[in-house]
């Protein structure tokens, strides 16, 4: 199969995939027709394209190469700002609050980015260059307007992504980004009764160097305490380089007020009202309706998982308070 | 691969080099009258695939994106 193609037949098409045949890393793509990135997660709206027949018998695969080429001539609209988060702190509801206006593309979670920042855990693996590459190309492919007026695109990352952060700058140096972080324990008791992000084995053990195999037996309270701990480390690490914190308590308001004064962007009263409308929703499940969760968290931690809160998130997360009260 | 498989194959190939084609298909949420259009645009175009051709790739699609996330 021809891997090139014609530019034009793509425009209106995402990378829904980008994945590794015989160890050349090939893009699949997906036609989104009418629909726009307004759901909880890029892959809720991939997977409503994929209910269609068309876009079951019909996808291009390209080689990368393809994105480099819709790079040059599609530039698409510029990053406003990253999102990044400890898990369960409130970054799908800020998402679901930005996608509510048309003139914002929200990109949430999206599985692409994550194949192509660990992309170095490959058989074949890619250089740090590639990397940037692959992620600016990807970045740009979805950053292409659907609706005519998109002024405004905002990309939430995975938990783990913040890891990623100096490859990410040096990707988009002039990017600001936010991190969100909670109370350690309303986090990980979020993680223990709906287990996502923080399952054992789904974060390249690499990234806890020679203590690997320790952290991978640990219990798994344990376990996720120290990869939540890594995560707000780095955030704290690089907060000097285009950061801001936001404590999950600062929220709704933070998003029409600190969140978007930090991202350059501002709102009419109009389109304020309209994101505060999103905040009667629960994020991830627009039909329930949102109520803050923190309330019974304590409550049903275990002991375990309070020790393990203790030891290893506490300490860090007094310090992006810190942090956050000096900014 | 049979015969007529490879007929759809040949047939899926020019629905994605052809715009006009793709917007004929793209946006029918219906099974059943999407099968009737594609069958009908690739009869008129000489393609020798079936409904049964077509029923098995779609199959095959939905568990090559199901378990897309095996490497």
């Amino acid at each position: 199969m021809d891997r090139l193609i014609n530019n034009n037949l793509l425009d209106g098409w995402v990378p829904s995939r980008l994945y590794w045949s015989e160890s050349q890393p090939l893009v699949d793509w997906c036609h989104l027709g009418r629909n726009t990135f307004s759901d909880a997660f890029f892959d809720y709206t991939i997977n409503k394209c994929m209910a269609q027949p068309f876009n079951l018998l019909f996808r291009h695969q390209t080689s990368i190469e393809v994105l480099r080429q819709r790079y040059e001539t599609r530039p698409g609209v510029k990053p406003t700002g990253f999102i990044f988060h400890m898990s369960r702190s409130g970054s799908t509801l800020v998402t679901r609050m930005l996608a509510a206006l048309p003139q914002n593309i929200v990109i949430s979670e999206a599985p692409p980015l994550d194949s192509a920042l660990q992309a170095h855990f490959k058989s074949a693996p890619a250089s740090g260059q590639d990397r940037i590459d692959w992620l600016r190309w990807l970045v740009c492919a979805l950053a292409q307007p659907r609706l005519g007026g998109e002024k405004h695109f905002f990309i939430k990352f995975h938990g783990w992504h913040v890891l990623e952060l100096p490859l990410i700058r040096k990707a988009f140096p002039d990017v600001p980004w936010i991190f969100l972080y909670r109370d350690p324990i309303d986090v990980l008791v979020s993680e223990m009764e709906q287990r996502g992000q923080m399952i054992p084995h789904m974060l390249h053990q690499s990234l806890f160097g020679n203590d690997a195999p320790l952290v991978i037996a640990m219990a798994p309270e344990e376990y996720s305490a120290v990869v939540l701990a890594a995560i707000c480390h780095a955030a704290l690490t690089h907060r000097d380089q285009g950061g801001l914190l936001i404590n999950y308590r600062q929220l709704p308001d933070a998003v029409w007020s600190s969140i978007s004064e930090f991202f350059g962007v501002g709102w009419t009263d109009a389109e304020a009202e309209t994101m505060k409308l999103m905040t009667k929703r629960h994020a991830k499940d627009p039909a329930a309706t949102f109520q803050a969760d923190s309330k019974g968290k304590y409550e049903r931690a275990g002991a375990q998982l309070i020790e393990a809160a203790q030891r290893w998130l506490y300490p860090i997360y007094e310090k992006l308070e810190s942090a956050r009260a000096a900014q | 691969m049979s015969r007529n498989l490879s007929e759809l194959d040949r047939f899926r190939q020019a629905v994605l080099a052809d715009l006009a084609l793709q917007r004929q298909l793209q946006y029918l949420s219906d099974n059943e009258r999407f099968l009737e259009l594609l069958l009908r645009l690739g009869r008129e175009r000489g393609y020798g695939f079936t409904r049964l051709d077509v029923e098995e790739a779609l199959r095959a699609a939905r568990r090559t994106w199901i378990e897309r996330w095996i490497d």
